[in-house]
């Protein structure tokens, strides 16, 4: 049996083409007289290249940009949330001025003050209903605001605790207290 | 890097080294463009082309290295034109002739019979089985030409083997193969 490297060499080599004088001499006059696209065909690949790399470039640079600038200024992830934390401060820093002188009578600086923070003031952690079983602590701005009056009450009744040893008077008072804001009114001007 | 100055000398002197090779070689070259792509005129243009690209940088190609290097530049024209033009089909006036139309040694058959089956294989294959069997070369030279590892050509020949043997069984007359 004829094996089948054998009659593939047989026939590649039949293959063989003779020497053509006329036609190896045009085809040489074609490759050195660059008739095939020699220098051409650098021209258009590198300038497409270019083209792109300048454009991927710029792209990169730009989102490279934007990037960095929101990772910068907090140093950790301060990107929009950053902007927004610095904008409460001066809404929260006349309720804050507000809360020292709750204590004292808040008459002179009270009323501009109240009438700006009272809009802002989302009252997040509070629900308004909770005032009777936590008093104190929780009490928030806008509503600390209504409840001005008690405070003197408020005062004693921390003193009162471990005396009394109960809270739930305490508790009961802010209750009370709420009866208290129809005194309270003339500071709200809204 | 010193640079080779380009004299007019130089310049004529490359010409002369270039066209002295290429009709040495020309035959072998072409009768690489008709075994890898199957006709005559389709082979000039894998020279041609092949031949244009080479020149351009002709100082800079080692003599020896030469014919390796159109070579590689003739089946990688080969291979990237069959990616090209994969799934059209060229329309011609005449089918293309053979090259070599005298009777062969050892029957007519079987060269009209295997040829054919080794233009229906992939032509990296198509590549290794030329290379192997019409320019005689090693693996590692086939791997060097071909820019791949000497166990791809070694993988790649098998597989072609293979294939050219199962369809060699299915078509091929009887007394070809005893």
């Amino acid at each position: 049996m004829t094996d089948i490297e054998t009659l593939l060499r047989r026939e590649l080599h039949s293959q063989w083409v003779p020497y053509d004088p006329s036609r190896a001499e045009q085809m040489i006059d074609d490759a050195t007289a660059g008739v095939l696209l020699g220098d051409r065909n650098w021209g258009a690949p590198l300038a497409a290249a270019a083209v792109v790399i300048a454009l991927s470039g710029g792209a990169a640079a730009i989102a490279a940009g934007h990037t960095s600038h929101r990772e910068h200024p907090g140093g950790g992830q301060v990107g929009p949330s950053s902007s927004s934390v610095p904008s409460p401060p001066p809404t929260a820093s006349p309720t804050r001025a507000r809360h020292p002188s709750r204590s004292v009578a808040p008459s002179p600086a009270t009323p501009p003050p109240t009438a700006k923070p009272t809009a802002p003031r989302p009252l997040p952690t509070k629900p308004p209903r909770a005032y009777p079983s936590t008093p104190r602590s929780t009490v928030s701005p806008s509503h600390g605001a209504k409840y001005l009056p008690p405070p003197p009450s408020r005062s004693v009744a921390p003193t009162a605790y471990p005396s009394a040893t109960k809270p739930s008077p305490t508790v009961s008072k802010p209750t009370p207290s709420r009866s208290a804001p129809p005194s309270a009114p003339p500071t709200k001007s809204h | 890097m010193k640079r080779q100055a380009i004299t007019p000398a130089s310049e004529l002197a490359a010409r002369q080294d270039f066209e002295s090779f290429v009709r040495e070689h020309w035959s072998a070259l072409m009768t690489i463009g008709v075994a890898i792509s199957g006709s005559r005129t389709e082979a000039e243009d894998l020279v041609q082309t092949a031949l244009a690209n080479a020149y351009p940088r002709w100082r800079r190609i080692r003599r020896p290295e030469a014919l390796g290097y159109l070579r590689r530049s003739i089946l990688n024209a080969h291979i990237s034109r069959w990616r090209k033009h994969r799934g059209s089909e060229l329309t011609v006036a005449e089918p293309p002739e053979p090259a070599f139309a005298g009777p062969v040694e050892g029957g007519v058959d079987d060269r009209l019979t295997v040829l054919p089956m080794l233009r229906d294989l992939p032509p990296r294959q198509r590549a290794v089985l030329v290379l192997r069997y019409l320019c005689d070369l090693p693996d590692n030279e086939i791997a060097t030409t071909l820019g791949i590892s000497t166990g791809t050509v070694r993988s790649q020949a098998a597989r072609a083997l293979t294939t050219l043997r199962t369809r060699a069984l299915e078509t091929l007359p009887a007394e070809v193969l005893t």
